[in-house]
């Protein structure tokens, strides 16, 4: 059982370090922490099941991204206008919260607010079976699609036009203006990759359990835990990796020795460690 | 009591627990420029405490109230350590994790009652007035009254302390410069806001009879907010009230709305996070409050 556990920790981490990325890319690109960001991660799923209940999945899942990435951008238009009417940092967070409750409930208002399966093939589909080991086909490629972003992400992403563009973009947003660049287009592009990630994120989630409007919370609170404790240990996407590796890790110990669903209590002990022990040196990058 | 006369006190406790949360928010909110959740997150740690103190071990309801509103002291003390370093936004996020985690803890600790909570929460009694409702009213109207008289004397224009939560929520650079102690009066103001808001989530418990994971939620959280908001903040604190009303009255309606019995939930809170939004955007200043210019310090910087 001891394997299970930990590969589920190794599929945890994934799924919590792409919601970590998420959350990131869009706060950097709205200048502001983003519960929206919440509402991608729902959006994607949703997308994929109502598609799902017409069978034509396959083009949900490209409409579902599609979808995400322009939520993004459309969230970022929204956030510069309420800036321009002179809405404060704490008053936007406040309008993306009221924005990301109101679409989980909407969603829960169409589809119902129970559980449903997202994965359109068999319930229990095998992939690999080794021991008391097993990993499901649903799991095999959320490893693969999952990690192999987040490896692109942390290997070229620096390197791209996109990662310099918004290194640039968190050291000086007024340098970036001066010397040309289209700051704002940037702002929405980096946005609406932090909400596909999300959604990305979402869809693998939601299709290796099940997609619940409730999900989003989960992910807004790995997205805070993350993007708060991310810059103690490291700047930059492997700050985020490594408080989602600890709260991955935390989480198997608890599997291991409790029983119930401890998914949310998690991040919280990772949270209130890291204020305690870093009480001095917490600063939000992005604001 | 009638059926209509009990419908109208459970309302009206509804109202002044609304309206005790909204003041613990607004201390925060807009007299310190700490925007948080934490209100409701006292509300549950008091309400808890309360329902395990009077069912598991027995003790008379009116000391397990005020045992109930000591123990939120040193919780709230410790939160109050750990939350005030944050920047405002960090304030506001932290505050929001804490709510989300604490209702899954609740849920699956054995001692709360797990998923299940505890149910048959006695009432406290005064004389003839007995019963859930008037119990629940018996800690409100005095809890109320007191925290409105408390913080209108308080945060009002005459008062040395509140100029010096509002030189701290404008401009806290400068207020630190000249030597105001920010982290302990803002400690300070923490810890009121968690007893104002401990009270709230006492006499909720006692109206419901019942205390359960989803009892402090985020719903209520953002309800909150949406009475901060509506009612002005940083403003009067009385005002509390009519927005609370304003929120209850608008629930109710919701609740006569001829739909399905499942979506009513749905709709409500829907209805009333864009509530929330449309405030923000429309009428920042709500009924009644102030115009807030923000952070001098930070805009000469710039």
């Amino acid at each position: 059982m001891l394997l299970q556990h930990l590969f589920n920790g190794l599929l945890a981490w994934t799924y919590y370090t792409l919601v970590a990325f998420g959350f990131y890319f869009a706060s950097v690109g709205c200048r502001h922490f983003n519960f929206t960001t919440g509402f991608g991660y729902l959006l994607g799923p949703y997308i994929v099941l109502f598609f799902l209940l017409h069978q034509l999945w396959p083009v949900g899942i490209g409409i579902s991204l599609l979808g995400c990435a322009g939520m993004g951008a459309l969230y970022h238009s929204l956030s510069a206008w309420l800036s321009k009417k002179g809405l404060r940092e704490g008053q936007l967070l406040i309008v993306s919260l009221g924005i990301m409750a109101a679409g989980q409930n909407g969603l829960a208002f169409i589809f119902g607010s129970t559980s449903q399966a997202l994965w359109p093939f068999n319930a229990v589909d095998a992939f690999y079976q080794y021991r008391s080991l097993v990993i499901t086909k649903q799991q095999f490629i959320s490893i693969v699609v999952g990690g192999g972003l987040i490896v692109a992400l942390l290997l070229v992403w620096r390197k791209s036009l996109l990662g310099l563009a918004l290194r640039g973009l968190l050291e000086s947003r007024l340098n970036l203006m001066l010397r040309g660049y289209n700051v704002d287009a940037l702002e929405k592009i980096i946005s609406s990759v932090g909400f596909l990630l999300v959604g990305v994120a979402g869809i693998l989630w939601a299709s290796d359990s099940r997609v619940r409007p409730s999900m989003a919370l989960d992910a807004s609170l790995i997205g805070i835990v993350t993007f708060i404790v991310g810059p103690i240990l490291v700047e930059g996407l492997w700050g985020l990796l490594f408080v989602s590796f600890a709260i991955a890790l935390v989480k198997v110990l608890f599997t291991l020795f409790l029983q119930g669903d401890w998914a949310m209590t998690v991040p919280l002990i990772v949270f209130l460690a890291a204020l305690l022990v870093y009480r001095g040196k917490l600063v939000l990058r992005v604001s | 009591m009638s059926s209509l006369t009990s419908y109208v006190a459970f309302i009206l406790a509804l109202v002044l627990q609304l309206a005790l949360l909204a003041q613990a928010t607004d201390l925060l909110a807009g007299h310190t420029g700490r925007t948080g959740l934490t209100a409701s997150v006292f509300a549950g740690i008091a309400g808890y405490f309360y329902a395990l103190a009077t069912v598991n071990l027995l003790i008379n309801p009116w000391i397990a109230v005020c045992l109930a509103l000591v123990s939120t002291l040193p919780v709230s003390l410790f939160m109050g350590y750990l939350l005030l370093k944050l920047d405002a936004q960090g304030f506001l996020i932290a505050t929001f994790a804490l709510q989300v985690a604490l209702v899954d803890l609740l849920r699956n600790l054995t001692l709360t009652g797990g998923p299940l909570g505890i149910r048959d929460v006695p009432a406290p009694s005064l004389f003839v007035f007995g019963g859930a409702t008037a119990g629940s009213l018996l800690i409100a109207i005095p809890g109320l009254l007191l925290a409105t008289i408390a913080l209108t004397l308080t945060l009002g224009p005459r008062s040395d302390l509140g100029r010096l939560f509002h030189w701290i929520r404008d401009d806290s650079k400068s207020a630190t410069a000249f030597g105001v102690h920010s982290q302990n009066l803002l400690l300070s103001a923490f810890t009121v806001h968690a007893i104002i808001g401990a009270t709230a989530g006492i006499s909720f418990v006692i109206v419901q009879t019942y205390v359960g994971p989803n009892s402090f939620d985020l719903w209520l959280s953002l309800n909150i907010l949406a009475v901060v908001f509506l009612s002005g903040t940083g403003g009067s604190p009385s005002l509390m009230l009519i927005g609370a009303s304003m929120l209850v009255c608008l629930i109710e309606l919701v609740n006569f709305a001829p739909l399905r019995p499942e979506s009513v939930g749905s709709l409500q809170k829907i209805i009333f996070n864009l509530l929330l939004v449309g405030i923000l955007v429309f009428q920042r200043r709500g009924i009644g409050g102030p115009v807030l210019e923000a952070n001098p310090s930070a805009e000469m910087a710039e």
